[in-house]
């Protein structure tokens, strides 16, 4: 921040770019002089330049871009609304020797120049047929002009893949002095420099005791130690606590089913070889009274195939049930006789209550193959 | 590597970010130039165009509870089942029952605010003469947006199905009755029929459309919902997506072009 001069949009992407075609190319250290391809942001620089109506400058002399014919097209009209490119190019001469670009061009800064339109429409037409010669240098024009472009030539130059903060650092550096071919009026960028970081930021170097105490209060400091993180702390805050609300809020705190707890009436109620269907819709169940492995006892069936989850139907003149989907056959009993169900029905906890009413209870299953169905609180005898 | 470096190099890092991190200036410019969320706000705007005192934002604030009770709405569907056995006491357990039931009250206290913010955004729109060409267009959508957000609140009054909600829809769709040539006592009701026999009659009117039936009824409880969770939000978002875009294409937010 040593010179406090605002910079408009402009000029920063101009100043970057120049920065940054500086730095991708030092490391490399090839020689100026060898041909670079045609995409190379140097040649995007002078094909601005000669869209601007400037002789290229002498680093791109022997490029293939330099070597197309100077523009044939006269430099804008003056008072001429500039065209992109043309506002970054005069922005970067500007930064390159403090000089005001070509006077033809554009008398005034950029961003107040006002020109009627028809003028605006010409200007910027004119300038494009030499670059069109080149392809490549069309594209380096239209750089200046829409995202996908800008994009295009932030890929070329820029190395692919993530880089360390090493690597970084060392292209944020100034490139050492370019061999002689690079052109005189090469002064640094007219950048505002990057704020330094802030102390909590800054790595520590070593831990010692005082070291590790100020590391503990790093995240207080951070989290607290400014308007905009107290400001930040409190909408995480908040979205946090949202968040376990929301998920509370989906486990509701009524049921509108039936209970699984439930009297179905007293045991006289299911004469022998009954079975019981008025408990099926709401509840699920059968209760039968039936003989099993040559026991009359009551006790409730599950309306649930053992197949795939289909309801059975209970056939009184079969005194089978039937499941429709596949065609599961189950005795009376419910143990399973034909069609592709694997085991038998299951069975509910079902007991006497203090009032001599059965209780079906259908938190608990009973399985025949798993000989459940001895368990007392599977069956009440008769 | 570090696991920072590990999990930018991965495939699945990759696949989210095109992009390597944009560790020169460039490119940082770049990504706020392009980046897509980002691009919903225009990447510069008029100094005008983020005066409180000039846009009130009341657009963003509409927008903002549009999408408040796009969230809760969603939300009060889980728990809110529109029969007549279901609806008012499903509305009762949100409020005596359902853990955070207070979203209930979100949504009916930003369904009112809504309204006074659209009013509000359309007030400002005409005092700084943001409806002038070549906004005019955008104007007209705005109009449209304001009876959506209307009708909005005007279907979601009747969901409690509370005495408040069946006679206020009562009596407010008792408007319909006096349609021209659509309401079976409006003018020209006569005008629509065929051999002396009357085609618009209190079963076959505009009334008897939006209801649903004669009187409001179970049908009705329906029908308002549908429009309310699912017809006009979609047509609001779809127009609200068109007034973005036409406040873009038109010059920018508000202030003299």
């Amino acid at each position: 921040m040593a010179e406090k001069k605002k910079l408009s949009v402009a000029e920063i992407m101009a100043a970057a770019r120049k920065a940054d075609s500086k730095g991708a190319a030092a490391p490399g250290s090839k020689p100026p002089a060898e041909p670079k391809p045609a995409s190379e942001p140097v040649e995007a620089q002078s094909a601005q330049a000669a869209s601007a109506g400037q002789e290229p400058v002498q680093q791109v002399v022997e490029q293939p871009a330099a070597a197309a014919p100077a523009p044939k097209s006269k430099p804008p009209a003056g008072g001429a609304k500039p065209s992109v490119a043309e506002i970054l190019a005069m922005a970067r001469a500007q930064a390159k020797d403090g000089q005001p670009p070509q006077p033809a061009a554009a008398p005034k800064p950029a961003a107040e120049v006002r020109p009627a339109k028809p003028a605006a429409v010409a200007a910027a037409k004119t300038p494009k047929p030499a670059p069109a010669e080149k392809p490549a240098a069309v594209a380096a024009v239209a750089g200046g002009k829409d995202t996908a472009s800008i994009l295009a030539a932030a890929r070329k130059t820029t190395r692919p893949g993530p880089m360390s903060k090493a690597e970084a650092a060392a292209r944020l550096k100034p490139a050492p002095e370019r061999p002689a071919k690079a052109p005189a009026a090469k002064a640094p960028a007219a950048v505002p420099p990057m704020p330094a970081r802030p102390d909590y930021a800054r790595r520590q170097p070593a831990k010692d005791a005082a070291v590790a105490a100020e590391d503990r209060r790093w995240f207080l400091s951070v989290a607290l130690g400014s308007f905009l993180g107290i400001g930040f702390t409190s909408l995480a805050t908040t979205l946090g606590l949202w968040t376990l609300g929301l998920a509370r809020f989906m486990f509701p705190n009524i049921l509108t089913e039936p209970p699984s707890r439930f009297k179905v009436g007293f045991p006289g109620d299911f004469p022998p070889g009954a079975v019981e269907e008025k408990f099926k819709a709401l509840f699920g169940v059968w209760v039968v009274n039936a003989e099993y492995q040559g026991e009359p006892q009551i006790f409730a069936l599950r309306t649930v195939c053992t197949h795939l989850g289909c309801t059975p139907n209970w056939l009184d003149a079969e005194q089978k049930f039937k499941c429709p989907c596949h065609g599961s056959g189950f005795y009376k009993d419910g143990i399973n006789f034909e069609g592709p169900a694997p085991r038998p029905l299951e069975r509910y906890a079902i007991s006497l209550a203090d009032d001599g009413q059965l209780e079906i209870d259908k938190s608990k299953l009973f399985q025949e193959e798993m000989g459940q169905w001895n368990d007392p609180a599977s069956f009440v005898p008769v | 590597m570090s696991l920072g470096e590990s999990i930018r190099n991965s495939q699945v890092w990759k696949s989210v970010f095109r992009h390597p991190m944009p560790l020169d200036r460039r490119n940082r410019i770049v990504v706020m130039l392009t980046n897509f969320f980002l691009h919903l706000h225009p990447v510069s705007i008029k100094k005008q165009g983020i005066a409180l005192s000039y846009t009130w934002c009341m657009g963003g604030v509409t927008f903002f509870l549009f999408l408040v009770e796009t969230v809760t709405g969603v939300l009060l569907m889980f728990y809110y089942r529109p029969t007549l056995e279901w609806a008012y006491r499903d509305i009762q357990d949100l409020r005596d029952v359902t853990s955070l039931g207070i979203l209930r009250e979100l949504h009916r206290w930003g369904a009112h605010a809504m309204v006074i913010t659209t009013w509000l955004h359309m007030y400002r729109v005409f005092l700084t003469g943001s409806y002038k060409p070549p906004r005019e267009f955008n104007w007209v959508v705005g109009v449209i947006l304001l009876l959506l957000t209307l009708l909005l609140s005007f279907t979601g009054y009747l969901l409690p199905w509370d005495q408040l909600a069946i006679w206020a829809i009562t009596v407010g769709s008792n408007m319909a009755r006096a349609t021209p040539f659509l309401g079976h006592e409006g003018p020209g009701q006569q005008l629509l029929s065929i051999g002396g026999i009357d085609m618009i009659t209190n079963a076959s009117d505009a009334r008897f459309a939006l209801l649903g039936a004669r009187f409001v009824g179970e049908e009705t409880l329906n029908r308002f919902y549908v429009l309310h969770c699912i017809a006009i939000p979609l047509a609001a978002a779809m127009l609200i997506a068109i007034h973005f875009w036409r406040v873009r294409k038109d010059g920018g937010i508000s202030g003299p072009l």
